[in-house]
């Protein structure tokens, strides 16, 4: 499932810098071209050069400059920065962690090559290893506001709202940049602290008239936590200051979804993306509501277009794979999946994913690969348990299917999908006694299950015990009218207990709703599986 | 051993293991003695193609690019000389390039020489190039004595007259038997008890010859991905065809008067004539691929009404429509009722719609146990038969996939596939048993007709695959146990000569078995016409009931076993000779 968040808190656990300083590249070039001087004395001048190039996007230029600089002087800190530093723009995240961390151990105080080493682990979403860099620059500028500022957003991708807190708080409250009000108000209401977070009100509101966006980005938090009249009071005051930004419509869409105005919460997004049509935070926005309204196609192709515009962000390829998978289009997931696993190969969320894709997708060998390594890394999941089973199924290995649907089931006694499978695994052996009982299980548990109380009415057809058949055949026809195989059962019992009327319209419904069902022809083995995988949280 | 048991092991500790250890050492000791008992009971299903002298070989393109050149390769049994010896023709089909060069393949009739031997007649028998040929059907539509050959191809059919002398005239177009469609399944069946065997003829796709539709070409020209053969689904579907014999010598269309000419054109295949609800008027079940199958009651007065989907044996459990293939009937049950298996694609399974009576069907496969096992296969020709004469009949069937591009797909399907043996467990399930009948049927083979008979008058079934890539497979019933059997053949007198749909109920002690003679069934395939009951320790069938086709019914009483016996109707057992048509003879 799509998360239901595309809120600020969302935006601060899972985009780079750029939302929390205007351009932060120029700022630590800056810094280090400050701390270039005062560190080495050395080379000031090609150093001087090769910041300006940077800034200028010659990369090329200013790496063969330090390349040269470095050839003299291996141990230059400020060069090996700078080259850190292309080779973050570059991607490359292992070169530049190597040549930052050479640079900070070469000189220990030296700020730039801290900030951008924990930008390369921002970058890479390792939250404990930038936050321990964050940590030691923060050591060496304790009242810093750019430093306690980042340290704050990485303490809120953690949800650690009290040490978030504890580094705004350091900064001197005349030298607070606008920036760290909407991380103070989250750190407040992470802490159950609605006063203080209004408190702020009155300086949002000050700020908010050179620095428009700012209260975009307070009613961002406050409807993260709920506070939605809050939120829509902020976003009143901040249609009054046009221009109205494409991140004001978002957050007015948020406003309105969350009230159930979903039209004009569309409109909304729309009108975001319309205004800045490279928005992942609107495309994800305006996915996660059509994906609401079980409008999965869509819903994928605007997350197909987050992934052309964010090709490498996690977030956005865990919801093109969900999403695809919900869509039917198991192959797009898989490939999602694939590409997640490679920038994620230990993330147990992305190994899931790309087990439950591969299963939907009929390619069950890899599935079970996948799944089995999920439940290593998580054995007590019984979801995973469930889809590892199910997989099984398709690979016609019915003992270590049963073991694993018994075992979801020992983790979670109330697991009904596990029951209808063992029930529907029993059946498919031959022993309907037992997959009675199990079937009895799930429609206890949840009488509202359909496919469990259908299939517990087919096999009491088949015993020939007419009047169980008919309660479960009903109920199933109630709760899931347009399926097919009911109508057929329900025309089959009929026949048998001589309702030849009912039974013959019973058939008719079954032809009816078969047509509609199957339209145009299907090849052999195109039949999508019966039963869905379950598909991996939000 | 299974996944779940190293889960299990792994999570024990030593002192365990040790003992999961012996426990499982001693639960494979006991699973494979028990095998062994078994096996050792059990005959075994010979391969002896090589040594009969059959050369015969379907034609076939290594491709498959159009369906027409999976769908053939019915094998029919037919005692065409009337020795006593059931013969075998082989259907053969060009491939489509052949076809469009003009070329023709050539089928084959072969004499069984008696000694475990068989001569190839067809040039004298003039039974060698047809048509494009199907599948193969006998009956004797003119009551001359001599079983006649019906061949079913793409552009119609065509009826073989059997002169009595070893050769055969192609009568269709005297017979009025006009078809120009791509005939698939056929049986002769008096669905009007005059006499006179009627013939129904299940049409597959429109498929000409000069209108190929493009390999690969669209959704319904892929497996998996792959660029395949087109069809069934995405091709337009041909009506079928029944055919009132007028006593004369020819026959009168009269499909849609008797309501069975399948005005949606659904992809008709295996087809079978039966009294399901023993009313006394023959019923028709046709298996239709990816479409419904028809399930026709007889409701008298020449009309005919599909009930097949409050029978319960239109679509699988679930109400799916699968794959209908090939087509065996049986009372393995032993409740009097004949029953239904339809063989089906992979990924389907093979269904066994259990005769409830009352023209009710239910789909026990699975509770039989027979579904499971056959998932994986693409069936074609099957039948129930008693496999070791112990008065069950067991279930046998052939597979083999469509498309040889399977191969290179990692889904599971291989193109050759193994055939399976189910063995009759007496309480309405069977056992799969095909590793412990021989090395034979677990060889892969393209396999699609399939036709049952006692070929060496040993009271054995044997069985005649046709492969439609190479040589057919002639499976030789040996060895095993010393259970007694009694064969009948049945020859009509009010009713049509060959006895088709005759039905023939033996009692030798607590066995009571009902069986019929039939023409068609299994996959575009002919099975011996004589009935074969196995009788287990009987050494005398104490009494058996017959209701022939003209309503009469007979009964003889106390019977030797291991046996051959010849009825006439209405005058109990004869000799042979009393049967055996003279060649003159014409009705």
């Amino acid at each position: 499932m799509i998360s239901s968040r595309v809120g600020y808190l969302t935006k601060v656990r899972t985009r780079t810098f750029e939302g929390l300083a205007a351009c932060p590249l120029v700022i630590f070039l800056l810094l280090s071209l400050l701390a270039a001087s005062a560190a080495s004395g050395e080379n000031p001048q090609e150093i001087h050069r090769a910041a300006a190039l940077i800034q200028a996007g010659k990369l090329d230029e200013a790496e063969a400059l330090l390349w040269d600089v470095l050839k003299q002087r291996p141990e230059n800190a400020p060069a090996l920065n700078l080259l850190g530093s292309i080779r973050l723009q570059q991607k490359r995240f292992a070169e530049s962690e190597t040549l930052l961390t050479r640079a900070t151990s070469l000189t220990p105080d030296f700020l730039p090559a801290r900030i951008n080493l924990s930008r390369v682990f921002h970058a890479q979403s390792q939250i404990d290893k930038e936050i321990a860099t964050l940590v030691e620059a923060a050591r060496l500028a304790p009242t810093d506001p750019e430093i306690n500022t980042m340290l704050a957003a990485a303490y809120l991708k953690q949800n650690d709202y009290r040490q978030s807190l504890e580094a705004l708080q350091r900064i001197p409250a005349a030298r607070r940049p606008d920036k760290a009000l909407p991380l103070l108000a989250a750190s407040y209401l992470g802490l159950g602290s609605i006063r203080e977070a209004r408190a702020l009100v009155p300086a949002v509101m000050s700020r908010a008239a050179k620095n428009p966006g700012l209260l975009v980005e307070f009613s961002e938090v406050l409807l993260d936590f709920d506070l939605v009249p809050d939120a829509q009071a902020a976003l009143q005051i901040a249609e009054k200051r046009p221009p109205l930004t494409s991140e004001f419509f978002l957050a007015m869409g948020r406003a309105r979804e969350r009230k159930g105005e979903l039209v004009l919460a569309q409109k909304n997004f729309q009108r975001a993306l319309d205004l800045d049509p490279k928005s992942v935070s609107a495309l994800q926005a305006l996915a996660h509501l059509l994906a609401d309204q079980g409008k999965w196609q869509k819903s994928m192709e605007l997350l197909a277009r987050c992934r052309a515009i964010s090709p490498d962000s996690p977030e956005v390829l865990r919801k093109f794979a969900a999403t695809s998978l919900h869509a039917g289009h198991a192959a797009d997931a898989v490939d999602a999946a694939q590409q997640l696993i490679k920038l994620r190969p230990e993330e147990a969320e992305a190994v899931y994913l790309l087990g439950v894709a591969q299963l939907q997708n009929g390619d069950f060998e890899q599935a079970r690969s996948s799944l089995e390594k999920y439940v290593k890394l998580r054995p007590a999941d019984p979801l995973a348990l469930l889809a590892l089973g199910m997989d099984e199924v398709n690979l016609r290995d019915f003992p270590a299917a049963r073991t694993n649907f018994e075992q979801c089931i020992q983790l979670n006694p109330k697991q009904v999908e596990a029951y209808y499978e063992l029930g529907s695994l029993s059946k498919d052996q031959g022993d309907q006694p037992s997959a009675i009982s199990y079937l009895e299980k799930a429609v206890a548990i949840d009488p509202g299950h359909a496919r469990a109380q259908a299939l517990l009415g087919q096999l009491y057809l088949s015993q020939r015990d007419y009047s169980k058949a008919q309660e479960h055949l009903t109920r199933a026809a109630e709760l899931a009218p347009n399926v097919p195989d009911t109508h057929y059962q329900l025309g089959l019992l009929f026949a048998r207990t001589n309702q030849h009327d009912h039974a013959q319209k019973e058939m008719d419904q079954f032809r009816k709703l078969k047509e509609k069902e199957n339209p145009g022809p299907v090849s052999p083995g195109s039949a999508p599986a019966p039963t869905s995988p379950p598909y991996p949280p939000s | 051993m299974t996944r779940a048991l190293r889960i299990s092991i792994s999570e024990l500790s030593c002192p365990s293991v040790v003992v999961l250890g012996v426990f499982v050492a001693l639960f494979s000791f006991a699973t494979t003695v028990l095998s062994q008992q078994i096996s050792a009971q059990l005959p075994q299903l010979v391969d002896i193609t090589d040594s009969t002298g059959i050369k015969f070989e379907h034609l076939s393109s290594s491709e498959k690019k159009y369906i027409v050149e999976s769908m053939g390769g019915g094998v029919a049994l037919i005692d065409y000389d009337r020795d006593g010896l059931p013969d075998i023709y082989f259907t053969n089909s060009p491939t489509v390039d052949m076809a469009l060069a003009g070329k023709k393949a050539r089928g084959a009739l072969y004499h069984n020489n008696g000694d475990g031997t068989f001569t190839d007649v067809t040039d004298k028998a003039g039974v060698g190039y047809p048509c494009f040929a199907m599948g193969a059907v006998v009956g004797d539509y003119n009551n001359d004595g001599w079983p006649d050959l019906l061949v079913t191809c793409l552009g119609g059919i065509v009826l073989y007259r059997n002169n009595g002398d070893g050769t055969f005239t192609d009568v269709t177009k005297q017979a009025g038997l006009v078809d120009t469609q791509f005939a698939a399944g056929a049986a002769f069946g008096d669905y009007d008890a005059d006499g006179f065997v009627d013939l129904f003829i299940s049409h597959y796709v429109d498929f000409h010859l000069d209108d190929l539709p493009k390999f690969g070409s669209s959704k319904t020209c892929q497996y998996h991905g792959l660029a395949v053969q087109c069809g069934p689904r995405g091709l337009k579907g041909a009506g079928d065809l029944l055919f009132h014999n007028n006593g004369d010598g020819t026959f009168t269309d009269v499909s849609k008067a008797a309501g069975v000419d399948d005005p949606h054109g659904y992809y008709g295949l295996g087809t079978v004539w039966s009294d399901f609800n023993d009313d006394g008027r023959l019923d028709l079940f046709v298996a239709n691929d990816s479409t419904p199958n028809f399930l026709y009651r007889n409701d008298g007065k020449g009309h005919f009404t599909d009930v097949a989907f409050i029978a319960g044996a239109a679509v699988s459990q679930d109400g799916s429509e699968q794959a209908g293939m090939g087509v065996a009937l049986g009372d393995y049950l032993h409740t009097g009722r004949h029953s239904l298996f339809v063989t089906h694609f992979s990924e389907e399974y093979a269904a066994l719609f259990r005769n409830d009576g009352g023209m009710s069907f239910t789909d026990v496969s699975f509770q039989a146990g027979v579904a499971s096992p056959t998932i994986p296969y693409v069936g074609w020709g099957t039948a129930f038969f008693d496999f070791d004469n112990d008065g069950w009949p067991d279930l046998f069937m052939v597979n083999g996939h469509v498309y040889p591009q399977v191969d290179t797909l990692d889904v599971g399907a291989r193109y050759r596939e193994p055939k399976l043996l189910f063995l009759n467990q007496r309480d309405g399930t069977f056992r799969n048993i095909s590793e412990m009948a021989g090395p034979a049927i677990r060889m892969p083979q393209v396999s699609r007709g399939a036709a049952f008979g006692d070929l060496f008058n040993d009271g054995r079934i044997d069985v005649v695959v046709e492969n439609l890539d190479g040589k057919p497979l002639i499976l030789r019933n040996e060895g095993g146990n010393h259970n007694h059997w009694i064969e009948f053949e049945l020859a009509g007198t009010k009713s049509n000569r060959l006895a088709l749909n005759a039905r023939m109920k033996a009692v030798a002690g607590e066995l009571v078995q009902v069986d019929e003679v039939r023409s068609g069934g299994s996959y575009l395939s002919q099975n011996d016409l004589r009935i074969h009951f196995g009788l287990a320790s009987h050494d005398r069938l104490d009494r058996v009931e017959i209701l022939w086709p003209s309503g009469k019914t007979e009964t003889i009483n106390n019977l030797a076993a291991d046996r051959i016996y010849s009825v006439k109707e209405g005058e109990g057992i004869v000799s042979r000779d009393k049967i055996r048509p003279t060649a003159s003879a014409r009705r």
